[in-house]
């Protein structure tokens, strides 16, 4: 009988099945595991004042701060999407998202000078990593990061990671349906079977993560010349971006690092989020998502096309096909 | 307190009161800073370990130089997710790495630069670790409940009196700015006639921490443990009694308790429901309620007065004034303009309303989560040779109230709690 838990985290629900062993193991592994989500809430929520993240922001070009090592890995990890997404990953967009409305409060549309000095707070080069002390310093004061795009898929890794520790082989995670994260398959069958809406047809999730980002997913107040901005913005030109299809991305769980994190999840939602964000999905650096292909889906019943980015293991042949999301 | 949990907080109290936020002003958003290097080490690292292991990281100029777990994969763990070499056990440590160890006396035989000493191991296990730390000349913070017996807990006190280094307790509240704002309000007879208590942690969850082998899975449940265990009013009723017994400066004559499984029927006998009633001297009684069944409301304290209510909620306090109350002199000057005045504390007219319809700013509330404040002020001691805000002897009258609680849970009975007891003794 598969054990299915919940818990409300980073303004979502995040949800776990799990197979196999008996129901009172399973039970308290995946709540170790859920556990672990709402630790990260406490710690990366930027809408928190005693987060870890708004510590950051407000002492950061101050002096440096220390990281736990699974924090900084994640440093490292925004790091490499930032540079193999051309900039268009970039979670230091807050002080903009907030000048546009995004982040509570009621929508605003504010004058041209407002953005321009909201403009000038934004950029990941301005953050400054120590790997030799695992500290994290900002160069720029008014530097703000907000972790909303990759947040969900990291809380999926250190699940992923803790169902491990607990012995479960055999589970499917998601938050907020947006971000889902498969172990190893249930018996018998090749993979969870996962709908994406406005696709066709399930995918079969084993080992893998799967990252939707979408760009009318909030409403905001019109702008001046009647437009609806959307909650996203393209880091690289500080504007919101235009109206367009959901990304998927999937990303494969193939190698560990040392602290035990596969960080498929990651990945993936950092992609999906620089996909919507206009990055162009062809990443140039070898490595676990080495080869990507463009896959356009064709119009499904809401009239709209879908781009997304499938990754191939590191191992897959040159030219081996990926599964078709189809 | 995350966002359902305080609109729930805010709306209990419609119409008949005003609700003015309490909040510390003059409080910096920078974080201690240790005025010399401070070398610690953690013992017990499981799930409230690896908390305090982020606090500690936001404490400037100190270094969690070792931890320490008996159980081999769980200190792995903890070296992989705070950031030394998995596979310590007293032979790890790379420059700047963090030291494994699965033997605290290994711990502070080798490692005498390490002079601070953190105890989150299980409860039951407390008295061993704390009385060689002590023996050991080193500084000691323990987390609450001190200890599961009432000898326990004296041997603690005692190692503790005996001791030149610092003893601290980690009974949070007395370290929180909110908790001691709130507490010159209580004092100054804002609340007038205190008439009745009541405080609650309510919270959704097994209780049962997973491990991969049966061997291992006992000694980490050691809360469901009837042998070893206080149940939930020790391991959770106790940080919250202690803010009444700080706040009225007395502790309860008498306990009574009722407790059950009503949800959690998995062949455990340790209750997971609670009602707690604890009487004061003057009559007045504190309500307690927990369960691991239900999640509203969540954890918070609460004194009824004649003129005002207040209600805490770790990283936020509130002030409810009856309409009759008289108006203090600084609250003219708090309904004119809502910024801080030369109290220093910040009153927002209206906020019960505001936070209703979900207007109110998230900059109310504390900065960092309040087992920070706590161990920031251990360091405070330590470093500046303050006495610790909460010692072994407040943790022993505290500890005490919990294990008569979960006695008197256990047998059905009022059970009397001897005064003498309350001296430390």
């Amino acid at each position: 009988m598969p054990v299915t838990l919940a818990a409300w985290g980073m303004g979502t629900r995040f949800e776990v099945v799990l197979i196999g062993g008996d129901e009172r193991s399973l039970s308290a592994a995946g709540e170790a595991a859920l556990a672990e989500v709402a630790g990260l809430d406490a710690r990366l929520s930027a809408f928190r004042r005693d987060s870890l993240i708004s510590h950051l922001n407000r002492t950061g070009h101050i002096a440096p701060v220390t990281l736990d090592g699974d924090l900084f890995a994640l440093f490292e990890r925004i790091d490499e999407a930032y540079h193999a997404t051309g900039g268009a990953f970039d979670p230091t967009v807050g002080p903009l998202m907030r000048a546009l409305g995004f982040r509570g409060g009621p929508p605003a549309a504010p004058d041209s000078a407002e953005l321009a000095a909201a403009r000038a707070r934004v950029g990941w080069r301005h953050v400054r990593l120590d790997r030799a002390r695992r500290t994290v310093a900002f160069d720029i004061e008014g530097l703000e990061l907000d972790l909303g795009g990759v947040a969900k898929g990291f809380a999926l890794d250190l699940l992923e990671r803790s169902l491990r520790e607990s012995g479960v082989t055999c589970a499917l995670a998601h938050g907020g349906t947006s971000s889902v994260l498969a172990l190893a398959a249930p018996p018998g069958a090749p993979g969870w079977r996962v709908e994406i809406a406005g696709m066709r047809g399930p995918l079969l999730l084993a080992n893998a993560s799967l990252s939707v980002s979408a760009r009318q997913s909030r409403r905001t107040a019109p702008s001046a010349d009647g437009d609806c901005p959307s909650h996203v913005l393209d880091p690289r030109s500080g504007q919101p971006v235009a109206d367009g299809p959901q990304a998927v991305s999937r990303a494969w769980v193939v190698e560990r690092d040392t602290a035990g994190v596969a960080w498929a999840g990651t990945r993936a939602e950092c992609w999906s989020t620089a996909i919507v964000a206009g990055a162009t999905p062809v990443p140039t650096q070898p490595g676990p998502w080495a080869w990507a292909r463009q896959h356009e889906t064709g119009a499904s019943e809401l009239g709209g096309a879908a781009r997304s980015l499938l990754c191939a293991p590191a191992d897959a042949s040159p030219g081996a096909e990926p599964e078709p999301i189809s | 307190m995350n966002d359902l949990t305080r609109r729930a907080f805010l709306m209990s109290s419609a119409g008949a009161v005003t609700g003015l936020a309490i909040i510390p002003e003059a409080l910096s958003a920078r974080p201690y800073r240790a005025p010399e290097p401070l070398n610690i080490a953690l013992i017990g690292v499981g799930r409230h370990g690896r908390a305090i292991a982020a606090e500690l990281a936001k404490i400037e100029n100190i270094k969690l130089a070792a931890i320490c777990d008996i159980d081999q994969q769980r200190l792995d763990a903890g070296l992989r997710r705070i950031g030394g070499e998995a596979g310590g056990g007293g032979a790890g440590g790379g420059g700047g790495g963090v030291e494994g160890f699965t033997d605290h006396k290994a711990l502070l035989d080798k490692r005498k630069d390490i002079t601070a000493v953190i105890v989150a191991t299980p409860t039951h296990l407390h008295r061993e670790v704390v009385v060689n730390a002590l023996a050991a000349g080193r500084h000691v913070y323990c987390e609450t409940p001190m200890a599961h017996t009432l000898d326990d807990c004296r041997a603690i006190a005692a190692a503790a009196r005996g001791s030149k280094t610092v003893m601290a307790v980690g009974l949070e509240g007395r370290s929180n700015p909110v908790y001691q704002l709130a507490r010159t309000f209580f004092r100054s007879d804002s609340v007038r006639d205190l008439v009745s208590m009541r405080a609650q942690q309510h919270q959704k969850t097994t209780w049962r921490v997973p491990a991969s082998e049966p061997a291992r899975e006992q000694a980490f449940n050691w809360r469901l443990d009837p042998a070893v265990s206080l149940g939930l009013p020790g391991e959770w009723g106790v940080q919250q009694f202690d803010v009444f017994h700080w706040y009225r400066e007395q502790y309860p004559v008498a306990v009574r308790g009722r407790g059950g499984v009503r949800f959690h029927k998995d062949g455990r006998e340790i209750a997971d429901t609670v009602q707690v009633a604890l009487e004061f001297a003057d009559g007045a009684q504190l309500d307690y309620s927990a369960t691991l069944a239900n999640s509203y409301e969540g954890k918070f304290e609460v004194f009824f007065g004649s003129n005002a209510a207040i209600k805490l909620g770790w990283t936020h306090g509130w002030m409810f004034k009856e309409a009759d109350a008289p108006t203090q002199g600084w609250e003219v000057y708090a309904n004119r303009q809502q910024f801080h005045n030369d109290q220093g504390i910040t009153l927002i007219a209206d906020a019960t309303k505001l936070a209703s319809q979900g207007k109110l700013k998230e900059g109310v509330g504390l900065p960092y989560p309040s087992l920070y404040y706590a161990l920031a002020d251990f360091v405070k001691s330590v470093s500046e040779g303050k006495p610790a805000v909460a010692g072994a002897d407040e943790g022993l009258r505290a500890s005490v109230v919990g294990i008569l609680a979960q006695q008197a849970l256990r047998t059905g009975e009022l059970v009397k709690i001897d005064p003498a007891l309350m001296k430390g003794a």
